[in-house]
């Protein structure tokens, strides 16, 4: 029973607690970047947790077997498997499922420096997770990464129609509201278990 | 005459935090104190100013196809020099700065520079675009860092500023404060340049 | 086709060679920078458990003790080589992740000192744990404390730091098994 809760309280905290975007400011770019409609944050939601849970698992072994003995060349290894992993990904997807490629493909290429990946392979290491939690973990905070981009999509999508000062307008409030979603996930800060 | 162009591309008009929007995370992440900015924005120039140069170098051994992952591994390889450097010379700033260190591998401004810049000039144009960039970078850092520390903490690189009677607003050193911070410094530099775009289109 | 192979053959080529230039590199600045970074770790460990017991000397690491988020427990001893009390290092979990501490207790149960050496706690909230007023206030208790959100604290009891209730627990928990290994110890 503590293994289930254990894994159910890394889902929560990975995914609302320490939030990836909005708490710990991981993947800021594609958030503001493709943020501006519902289907396209979903879509980019989509193609960063596959490379996220890719990127964990193949990290977490290269770790383990490879750069075991030289933590120095952790940066450099994690960063070049992410990139190959993500144009390994492109060319598949491109050529086993079209439609899926012309739903995610422009996405893909942004991931590689989409600092989350990176950042949940070096949160792996840096805690000591096990294969399991690893991909498990990488599974929640993309799922919280989605989160935070869907909803911030929908209030977007409201703001386009609002009246906005006019030095307001476009990035400044985008990062306001942000910052305003972001109070809201503080509140998740006084959970405990 | 165009080296100073470069300076006043990378530290004002094209600066890469206000006027270009690049690398969002670091400057949201890490500005909860002046000293913070300021360790991350000198960081970020040194890699900066020596990736520019060494991928100028080799700029044309290179081939196309495989530009960005080659750029990657020059800048991965800088980036883990500095985090070595601050880890045996600055512990403390290593420490505070923690995994943003190695995270500067996909800062979006060093590649960008490397894109635009580095790959189409020579060698100590290069270098210097990577400084100024990274300078423009360093102040915009620096200024966010200043107005949280100062309103969420009293204080400015450690000092108290306000005294002991000011009771901090809290909320500016944490995320969300980020966010506010940026935005509203945007919608101000945005108001500045508009004024004086209005002023000169008068004369 | 033919030229299409060398060509593959000539990108793979350069991109081993930058590869391995840059690795070359790498582990030349670890070769340079380790001692002095292994170094510098020592030296801030042993300065922290000076300042948790201030009488202490030398340092000898303990083989027993360390269980649960006791990490490592050291006998401190003065210049005679008499013992003055323990350091030990603890890791309870608080709001951020792990915190890393290093309590100092005396021969009799007594705390003498509590120094936090690595934690990422919010700064603001959690992190005020490291300010010298609240990890000072541990000092002269004696085990079985108990973490108080307002009002003013009893003998064994510690007010938590504002906003951080979670950090102050578990920096008090740490702070209590400090003691409790001490005490099995003699």
């Amino acid at each position: 029973m503590s293994i289930i809760k254990d894994f159910l309280v890394l889902a929560i905290t990975a995914m609302l607690v320490e939030n990836f975007v909005l708490v710990k400011f991981m993947g800021i770019c594609p958030f503001l970047g493709v943020s501006k409609k519902i289907e396209t944050a979903t879509g980019m939601g989509i193609a960063v947790t596959f490379v996220m849970v890719a990127a964990s698992a193949l990290t977490w072994l290269v770790n383990e077997y490879i750069i075991a003995n030289a933590p120095y060349l952790q940066t450099i290894a994690f960063i070049l498997v992410i990139a190959a992993l993500v144009q390994f990904i492109e060319m598949f997807v491109r050529k086993a499922v079209p439609s899926l490629y012309s739903a995610l493909g422009i996405y893909l290429p942004l991931i590689t420096t989409n600092c989350a990946v990176l950042g949940v392979t070096m949160i792996n290491v840096q805690r000591d997770y096990s294969f399991g939690m690893s991909l498990w973990y990488s599974f929640a905070a993309a799922l919280g990464f989605m989160l935070a981009i869907v909803l911030f999509a929908g209030v977007r999508e409201r703001l386009e129609t609002s009246k906005i000062p006019k030095y307001l307008k476009g990035f400044p409030i985008a990062l306001i509201s942000a910052g305003l979603l972001s109070i809201a996930f503080l509140g998740f800060q006084g959970l405990s278990f | 005459m165009k080296y100073r162009d470069i300076f006043k591309n990378g530290i004002i008009s094209e600066n890469p935090t206000f006027v270009q929007l690049l690398g969002m995370c670091p400057t949201l992440a890490v500005t909860t104190s002046v000293s913070n900015s300021i360790g991350m924005g000198l960081s970020a120039t040194f890699v900066l100013m020596c990736s520019n140069f060494v991928i100028s170098l080799v700029r044309k051994v290179i081939p196309n196809k495989i530009r960005i992952a080659a750029y990657i591994v020059i800048i991965a390889t800088f980036v883990s020099v500095v985090e070595m450097l601050l880890k045996a010379y600055l512990p403390a700033l290593s420490v505070s700065l923690g995994m943003f260190i190695p995270l500067i591998v996909v800062n979006c401004i060093i590649l960008a520079r490397a894109e635009s810049f580095a790959a189409k000039n020579s060698p100590i144009p290069s270098a210097l675009d990577g400084i100024s960039m990274g300078l423009g970078f360093t102040g915009a850092l620096t200024i966010i860092g200043s107005v949280r520390e100062l309103l969420g903490n009293g204080t400015w690189l450690g000092i108290s500023v306000f005294g002991a009677g000011y009771n901090p607003a809290l909320i500016f050193i944490l995320p969300p404060g980020a966010f506010l911070v940026l935005g509203i410094l945007i919608a101000v530099i945005n108001m500045i340049t508009d004024k004086k775009g209005a002023k000169e289109e008068n004369k | 086709m033919k030229e299409n192979i060398r060509s593959i053959i000539k990108t793979g080529a350069i991109l081993l060679a930058i590869g391995f230039i840059c690795t070359l590199i790498l582990s030349l600045c670890n070769y340079m920078t380790k001692d002095k970074i292994a170094a510098l770790a020592l030296e801030t460990e042993e300065a922290a458990m000076k300042e948790v017991i201030p009488e202490a000397k030398y340092f000898v690491k303990l083989e027993e003790g360390a269980e649960g988020i006791v990490t490592d427990v050291y006998v401190g001893k003065d210049t005679n080589m008499i013992v003055v009390g323990y350091c030990v290092k603890v890791k309870p979990v608080g709001y951020g992740g792990e915190i890393s501490m290093i309590v100092g207790v005396d021969t009799d149960g007594v705390v003498t000192g509590v120094k936090i050496t690595e934690m990422s706690e919010t700064p603001g909230l959690g992190a005020k744990a490291n300010d010298d007023g609240f990890t000072e206030a541990y000092k002269g208790k004696t085990g079985g404390i108990k973490v108080r959100k307002s009002g003013t604290p009893g003998s064994d009891e510690i007010s938590a730091i504002s906003g951080a209730t979670v950090t102050s627990k578990a920096v008090t928990e740490g702070v209590n098994a400090a003691v409790e290994t001490v005490n099995g110890l003699q």
